[in-house]
C-alpha cells in the first residue's frame, strides 16, 4: 500500500509501485490538467509538484509526473494544476499569463505553471534566472515563449514582497496557492508509512533513465527497489580532504548544496546544463553514474574528479575508482546485490584547475555529443597531475590515460596543446559524425587549457 | 467594419480553461463504459513485399480483443487525398518504416501496446530510397513536375553582367504540436458513429472513415473542440487515425480511443518536405536580378498525401519579395521511402524563399556586396508581376524594409556588430535581415470558402458555430469579435459552440492562414442577416423603416436617437413574433482564381509583407550560438486584435528560428527516423528563444479581403527566421572568410563548428 496526499485528498493505493505517476493521476484520479506530451521528461507537459522532508523540512519541488514511478512519492505531497486552482477564476501567476498572451494551444501551460509553482514554494531565491530555470525543461511550441518570459518578469516583480521566512504562509495569503497548504505538514506526519515487507525487482533510482529506455520492462514488473527513498544514502558532507555525495542524493541538491559550491564553485553552472530543473530533481546522482551512458555529464565531470564509489552488496562494502567501473557500452562493474552508496570525490586545492565542457545540439535539456572533463595540479606553472576524461566517442566515458601521462611535466602552452591533442585525438574512436567530434574533442582541450590558464595559449594552436 | 472597441483587447477566449488546466483535448473526453483501446503496429522496414503477417500471438496476449488489418477494412482500403495512392493499412507491400500494418485493439493500453511486439511480419526488401535526386532520376514522380515561366529567363541571361549558380538544401521540420495525434469515437444509434478527432479538417476525417467503413457521410458525425498544436501535421493525416478507430467501432460496436505515443507519432506522420534546389541567378551592372531560374526537388515521402498542393505553394513564391522580370521554377514531387511529408506552417513557401535567399548570398559574397544592401534594390515593387501572373498591388515590402531601417536603426546595429567583431577573436556577431510576402488564399481556388451557424437565444445570448479549428491561434476569440462588432453586444454574450459537422458540412480545413477571413467573413455574413431581419422588425414595432434603424452597444436607435428598445427585449418579441433569430452564413472569396492549364490567375485575395532583421552571436570555440535580437515590422492590415496577432508573429518567428538552427530530422540510410523522439529532435526552449524580439505593426491601407481589414498572419512570419540563419552565416564568415560557403539548412551546432574551421586541420 502507498500514501501519500494528492492536492487536498490523501491516497492510499494498491497499484504497482511502477505505474508512473502520470496514469494514476490521469486515469485514477481523473485530473486531466496533468498532459501527455512525450512520456521522456522532455517537453514538461506533466509537470507536477512534489513536497517531502528533507532535513526535517517540508520542501517543493517539481518533477515530470511520466518518469516518476508512485513507489517514489509515499509520504509526499503531489500537487497538480488542481491543486492551486482557486475556486473560480485564476490565482496571480495565472492572471499575469493571461495578461501577456502567455498560453495559446494551452496543452503546455498547466506544465509552465507548476514548474513556477515549484520555484515559488521552494525557497529559492525570487530572481529572473531562478524562476526562468524553473521553467526550462517544458517547451512550447506556439508562443515562441517572449509572452511566457513577460508574464514571469511580471511576477518576479510581484514575489519581491514574498515573505522568505515563511513563504507558504505568504503564498497562502496571497492567494498563490490555497489555504490547505497551510495543514499539509501536520497531514504528512500522519500518513502510514509503506508497508513494503521485501522490497525486490528492478533496481530504480530517480526513473529518468529507466523510464525513458526501458518504459515496457519497467511497468510491466511489479515490484521494484526504490532507492531513492533510501534516506540514508542522501546527502553530502565533507569528510578529511573528501567530498563525500551520497547516492541518491538529487543532481539539483548537488548543485545547490553549500558544501559543493564551496568546493566546485563552477559545478552550479556546469550541471545546469544537464537535462533540466525537473529532471534534476528526481534524478540521482549515481543513477547517472550506473547508468553508464557514454555520454553521462556526471560521470565525465567526476571521472576526472578522480572520484570513487562504495559499493555495498548486503553489509559488504568495496570501493571502485570510477575511472575503472566501467565494462563496455551500458555495462558497468556491477553485481547481483550491489548498490552503490556513495561517490567520494578528493577535494581541489590551491593548484587545482578543473573545467567541464559540453556541447549538444540545443545547448540547454539535451544529450552531449560530445563532452568532457580536465583537472590539473600546476605547480610553479607545471602539470604534475592530470586527470581528463572525455564521453561521447566511445562505448564508454574514456579516461584519456595517455594524454594524461604526456601531460605530466609540461607547462600549458601552444606546443602542449598542440601534441595534447594529438594524442588525444589517438585515443578515442568516435563512429559517428567522427569528424565533428574531433573537432569537439579538440576545441574542448583549447577551452580546458584556457579556463586553466588564461592566456596561456594563443588561436595559433588551433590552426 | 471595424472591430468593436471593446473587443479590441481580448485575451484569448480559451486562457481561463488553459491556465486551469481544465481545456479539454481529445485525450481528456471521459471515457465510456466499455471502451477499447488501439495501439498500431508498424513496419519496421521502409520498403519492401509482406510476404507473411502472424498475429496469432499477439492475439493470445493479456486484453487483446481483436486486430485490423487491411482485410478487414469494410469498404476502400485508402486514405489518399489529392492522388489515391494510400492504404490505410499495408496490403500487399509495404513503402516506408513506420507505415502502419494493423490496428490492436485491447481492454487497455497497456495491453494494446504490449501485444504490438508479439506480431510478426516477414518482408522481402527492396531498395530503399531516400534521396529526392534519386527518386527523380528513377522517375519516382507523385504528380508530373510543373513549372511557372515569366518573361524569357535564357535570352535574358545573355544581357546579364554577374551570373551566380550554385546549388542548397533545406531541411524538413518536426512539427511536435504537444498534444500527439488522437482520436475517440464510440457507436450512437442506428449503426451511426461518433468519431472526436484532433484534426484541423473535421469534413477530411469524415470523408476518411466513409471512405474505410462505408458508411455514408450522414452517419458519421466529426466533432473537435480543439487541439493542443497542429501546424498542418494535422491538417490531412489525423484522417488515418480516425479511420482506423471508425473502422474498429464498426467491427466491436463498442468506444475505441486511440492516442498516440510521442515516438509512434513522429514515425508514422510526415513532417515539413525537405528540399533539394539548383539555381542561376543573372544580374544587370547595378546587381538588379535580370534572370533567375531554379529548379526543386522536393522529398515527397511515400505517398501523394497534399505535396502537389505544396509543390505548388512553392511555385507561387519562387520569387519570394523581389522583383525579378524573367524567372523559372520548376518542382519535382520525388517519391521517396520517407513518412508521407505533408502540410507545415509555410507550405512549401520557406522552401522557395530560402532558395531565393541562398542564391542572393552567394552573390553577395561572391561580388562582394553587403548581402543587405542587394535584397534591398531587388525588393518587389507596386505593378511587378509575379510568374503566375497575378499583379502586384499596394506592395508594402519597401516600406517595410525602410521602416525597420528607420525604427530599429539598422545601419547603428550594423556598426556595433562590426565594432565588436573587431574586438573580439573568438566570438563573432552576425547581421542579416530578411523580407518576406506571402500570398493569402488556399492556392486551390475551391477550398476558399467558409460557413457559419449562428443562434440568438432567448436570454440575448449568442452561439456560433463555424467550419474552423481552434489549435492555439485565437481563431475563436476573433470569431466572437465578429459576431460581438457586427451585433454591437458585448462579447460575454457570444458563445463558440465546437467545431461539429453537422452543424457545418463540407467544411474546408483550417489552413493557409485562411481560418479567421473564411470563416469570420460567413459569420459577418450570418450576423448581418439577422440583424437585417431584426432591424425590420424593429422598424415595424417602432412605426419606421428598417434603414433608418440601428443597433448600438445593445440598444436600438432610430435616426440615431435612442429608443426604449434594447437587446433583450427585442431578442425576445422577435422570437414571439416568429422572427428567425438563426443564419448559416456562407462566404466566398470573390476575385481569385487561377487557371492551372496555363499557370496563371489571380491566385490571391492579397499578400502579407514585413522584414526582420537578427543579431547573432557564435561561439567560435564552441561552435555553439545565441540570437541578440530580432527586430521586425510586419504589415497587419489593421490588426482586429494585436494581442493575438502579436502572439502568432513571435511563435512563427521562433518556430522558424528552430527550423535552420537546431531542428534536424536524421534519418539512416535504410529509411529508419534517428530523430524520433524528444530526446533526440530538439525544438527551442525557454533558454535559446532570443528575450530581444520586438514587433512593429505597419499601418496600412487594408485589403477589404482580410476580415475587418486584418491581414492573415498565421503562417507568413515563420519565414523571419531565415533573417537569423543568414545572420549565423555572416557571422560565421567574420571568423572564417576562407571557408567553402554551403547554403544548407538547418546551421546545427555541428554545421556551424565545420564550417567555422572549414580548411583546418584537426
Amino acid at each position: 500500500m502507498i500514501s501519500f496526499i494528492v492536492n487536498d485528498r490523501e491516497v492510499h493505493t494498491d497499484m504497482a509501485p511502477s505505474t508512473p505517476l502520470v496514469d494514476f493521476l490521469r486515469v485514477h484520479q481523473r485530473l486531466l490538467g496533468t498532459k501527455i506530451g512525450c512520456r521522456e521528461g522532455d517537453c514538461g507537459a506533466c509537470t507536477v509538484v512534489i513536497g517531502d522532508f528533507y532535513d526535517q523540512k517540508l520542501t517543493y519541488r517539481t518533477v515530470t509526473s511520466c518518469l516518476m514511478p508512485i513507489a517514489n512519492v509515499q509520504g509526499k505531497h503531489v500537487v497538480t494544476i488542481e491543486g492551486i486552482n482557486p475556486l473560480t477564476g485564476l490565482n496571480p501567476m495565472q492572471q499575469r499569463f493571461q495578461e501577456c498572451g502567455a498560453t495559446q494551444c494551452g496543452f503546455c501551460t498547466p506544465g509552465f505553471l507548476m514548474g513556477l509553482t515549484g520555484f515559488i514554494l521552494s525557497g529559492q531565491e525570487v530572481t529572473e534566472y531562478n524562476a526562468i530555470a524553473s521553467v526550462d525543461g517544458n517547451i512550447c511550441r506556439c508562443t515562441g515563449y517572449k509572452s511566457i518570459t513577460n508574464a514571469i518578469t511580471m511576477i518576479v516583480e510581484d514575489l519581491q514582497k514574498k515573505d522568505a521566512k515563511n513563504p507558504v504562509k505568504w503564498l497562502v495569503k496571497e492567494h498563490y496557492v490555497p489555504e490547505y497548504f497551510g495543514s499539509i505538514e501536520e497531514r504528512l506526519k500522519k500518513l502510514p508509512k509503506r508497508s513494503e515487507s521485501n522490497e525486490k525487482g528492478m533496481v530504480v533510482g530517480g526513473g529518468t533513465d529507466l523510464y525513458v529506455e526501458e518504459f515496457d520492462d519497467v511497468i510491466t514488473s511489479d515490484h521494484i527497489i526504490p532507492v531513492a527513498e533510501r534516506e540514508d544514502l542522501r546527502g553530502i558532507k565533507i569528510e578529511g580532504n573528501s567530498l563525500v555525495i551520497g547516492a541518491s542524493t538529487r543532481v539539483e541538491e548537488m548543485r545547490h548544496s553549500a558544501e559543493v559550491q564551496k568546493v566546485f564553485p563552477d559545478l552550479e553552472r556546469q550541471t545546469r546544463l544537464i537535462s533540466s530543473s525537473h529532471i534534476r530533481n528526481m534524478a540521482t546522482v549515481a543513477g547517472n553514474i550506473v547508468n553508464g551512458a557514454p555520454i553521462g555529464d556526471l560521470t565525465v565531470t567526476f571521472m576526472a574528479a578522480k572520484a570513487k564509489l562504495i559499493i555495498d552488496n548486503l553489509g559488504k562494502k568495496r570501493e571502485v575508482d570510477l575511472k575503472d567501473f566501467y565494462k563496455g557500452y551500458k555495462k558497468a562493474d556491477l553485481h547481483e546485490g550491489d548498490i552503490v552508496e556513495a561517490i567520494v570525490v578528493p577535494l581541489p586545492d590551491k593548484n587545482t584547475r578543473f573545467n567541464f565542457e559540453k556541447v549538444s545540439k540545443r545547448t540547454y535539456l539535451d544529450i552531449a555529443v560530445v563532452n568532457s572533463a580536465l583537472r590539473l595540479q600546476i605547480e610553479n606553472d607545471v602539470i604534475v597531475e592530470a586527470s581528463y576524461a572525455v564521453g561521447g566517442v566511445g562505448p564508454i566515458v574514456l579516461f584519456m590515460q595517455k594524454t594524461c601521462d604526456f601531460l605530466v611535466g609540461q607547462k600549458v602552452d601552444n606546443f602542449t596543446f598542440k601534441k595534447a591533442n594529438e594524442i588525444a585525438q589517438s585515443e578515442i574512436s568516435p563512429r559517428s559524425r567522427a569528424e565533428y567530434k574531433r573537432l569537439l574533442v579538440k576545441t574542448q582541450l583549447f577551452n580546458h587549457f584556457s579556463q586553466a590558464c588564461p592566456d596561456a595559449l594563443t588561436l595559433e594552436a588551433l590552426v | 467594419m471595424k472591430p468593436n472597441k471593446n473587443t479590441e483587447n481580448m485575451r484569448n477566449i480559451d486562457s481561463v480553461g488553459h491556465l486551469r488546466g481544465e481545456s479539454i483535448y481529445v485525450d481528456d473526453i471521459p471515457l465510456r463504459e466499455g471502451t477499447l483501446f488501439g495501439a498500431i503496429f508498424t513496419s519496421p522496414k521502409a520498403h519492401g513485399i509482406i510476404k507473411n503477417i502472424d498475429l496469432s500471438k499477439a492475439l493470445e496476449c493479456k486484453g487483446v480483443y481483436k486486430i485490423l488489418t487491411h482485410k478487414d477494412v469494410l469498404h476502400r482500403n485508402q486514405v489518399g487525398g489529392i492522388v489515391e495512392d494510400q492504404p490505410l493499412f499495408a496490403e500487399g507491400k509495404v513503402m516506408y518504416m513506420g507505415q502502419p500494418v494493423a490496428l490492436i485493439i485491447a481492454d487497455t493500453e497497456k495491453n494494446a501496446r504490449l501485444a504490438i511486439k508479439k506480431i510478426s511480419i516477414e518482408i522481402e526488401e527492396l531498395e530503399v530510397i531516400t534521396d529526392p535526386r534519386v527518386a527523380e532520376q528513377r522517375g519516382e514522380l507523385k504528380v508530373p513536375s510543373r513549372t511557372f515561366a515569366l518573361g524569357d529567363t535564357e535570352f535574358a541571361f545573355k544581357g546579364c553582367e554577374h551570373v551566380v549558380e550554385g546549388s542548397g538544401e533545406i531541411n524538413g521540420q518536426e512539427h511536435l504540436y504537444i498534444e500527439t495525434h488522437g482520436t475517440y469515437a464510440w457507436p450512437t444509434e442506428h449503426g451511426d458513429i461518433k468519431v472526436c478527432s484532433s484534426s484541423q479538417a473535421p469534413t477530411h476525417v469524415q470523408e476518411a472513415v466513409h471512405k474505410v467503413t462505408g458508411l455514408p457521410i450522414n452517419k458519421i458525425e466529426v466533432e473537435v473542440n480543439r487541439l493542443g498544436g497542429g501546424f498542418g501535421g494535422k491538417e490531412v493525416q489525423g484522417d488515418w487515425f480516425a479511420a482506423m478507430a471508425g473502422l474498429a467501432v464498426v467491427h466491436t460496436k463498442r468506444p475505441v480511443k486511440l492516442c498516440l505515443h510521442r515516438h509512434d507519432d513522429m514515425i508514422i506522420t510526415g513532417k515539413r518536405h525537405p528540399y533539394e534546389f539548383d539555381y542561376r541567378i543573372g544580374f544587370d551592372k547595378d546587381f538588379r536580378i535580370r534572370s533567375y531560374e531554379v529548379e526543386f526537388y522536393q522529398n515527397g515521402g511515400a505517398f501523394a498525401d497534399i505535396s502537389p498542393a505544396i509543390m505548388e505553394r512553392t511555385l507561387f513564391h519562387g520569387t519570394s519579395s523581389y522583383s525579378i522580370p524573367n524567372a523559372k521554377i520548376t518542382v519535382h514531387s520525388c517519391r521517396t521511402n520517407l513518412p508521407p511529408n505533408t502540410a507545415f506552417r509555410g507550405f512549401g513557401a520557406p522552401q522557395a524563399m530560402f532558395a531565393l535567399e541562398a542564391a542572393l548570398y552567394k552573390s553577395a559574397e561572391k561580388h562582394r556586396l553587403q548581402f543587405i544592401e542587394l535584397q534591398k534594390i531587388n525588393l518587389l515593387r507596386e505593378g511587378d508581376i509575379f510568374p503566375y501572373g497575378q499583379v502586384a498591388e499596394r506592395v508594402t515590402a519597401g516600406q517595410c524594409f525602410e521602416d525597420l531601417e528607420k525604427s530599429y536603426d539598422l545601419q547603428k546595429m550594423r556598426n556595433e556588430v562590426e565594432g565588436f567583431n573587431k574586438l573580439f577573436p573568438t566570438v563573432k556577431k552576425g547581421i542579416a535581415t530578411f523580407p518576406l510576402c506571402f500570398g493569402i488564399s488556399f492556392t486551390t481556388t475551391g477550398l476558399n470558402q467558409g460557413r457559419s451557424l449562428v443562434h440568438i437565444y432567448a436570454d440575448g445570448t449568442v452561439g456560433v458555430s463555424t467550419g474552423v479549428i481552434e489549435m492555439g491561434q485565437g481563431v475563436n476569440t476573433k470569431i466572437i469579435q465578429v459576431a460581438a462588432t457586427t451585433f454591437s453586444i458585448d462579447p460575454k454574450r457570444v458563445k463558440i459552440i465546437p467545431t461539429n459537422t453537422t452543424r457545418i458540412a463540407n467544411a474546408s480545413p483550417t489552413a493557409a492562414s485562411s481560418g479567421a477571413d473564411l470563416n469570420g467573413r460567413a459569420t459577418e455574413v450570418a450576423c448581418l442577416s439577422i440583424v437585417r431581419r431584426m432591424k425590420e422588425y424593429a422598424a415595424k414595432m417602432l412605426g419606421t423603416q428598417s434603414e433608418r434603424v440601428l443597433i448600438k452597444d445593445e440598444v436600438v436607435y432610430v435616426d440615431n436617437e435612442k429608443t426604449d428598445l434594447g437587446w433583450d427585449k427585442l431578442v425576445h418579441d422577435c422570437i414571439f413574433n416568429r422572427v428567425s433569430l438563426s443564419e448559416h452564413g456562407h462566404y466566398a472569396t470573390p476575385v481569385i482564381s487561377f487557371d492551372k492549364k496555363r499557370e496563371k490567375g489571380h491566385a490571391f485575395a492579397y499578400h502579407v509583407y514585413g522584414t526582420a532583421a537578427a543579431v547573432v552571436e557564435v561561439d567560435c570555440l564552441r561552435g555553439t550560438y545565441k540570437i541578440d535580437s530580432v527586430k521586425i515590422v510586419h504589415d497587419f492590415g489593421t490588426s482586429i486584435n494585436p494581442h493575438i496577432d502579436f502572439g502568432q508573429v513571435e511563435g512563427a518567428l521562433v518556430q522558424g528560428i528552430g527550423l535552420v538552427t537546431n531542428e534536424e530530422l536524421v534519418y539512416d540510410a535504410k529509411g529508419k527516423l534517428i530523430s524520433n523522439s524528444l530526446s533526440s529532435y530538439k525544438v527551442p526552449d525557454i533558454q535559446f528563444a532570443p528575450k530581444d524580439i520586438e514587433v512593429k505593426a505597419l499601418e496600412t491601407m487594408p485589403s477589404e479581403l482580410a476580415i475587418f481589414g486584418s491581414k492573415a498572419v498565421g503562417e507568413p512570419p515563420l519565414m523571419y527566421g531565415f533573417a537569423i540563419y543568414f545572420a549565423l552565416q555572416e557571422a560565421i564568415k567574420a571568423y572564417n572568410p576562407d571557408r567553402k560557403l554551403k547554403l544548407k539548412s538547418p546551421l546545427t551546432h555541428k554545421r556551424c563548428l565545420e564550417w567555422l574551421y572549414d580548411g583546418f586541420k584537426i
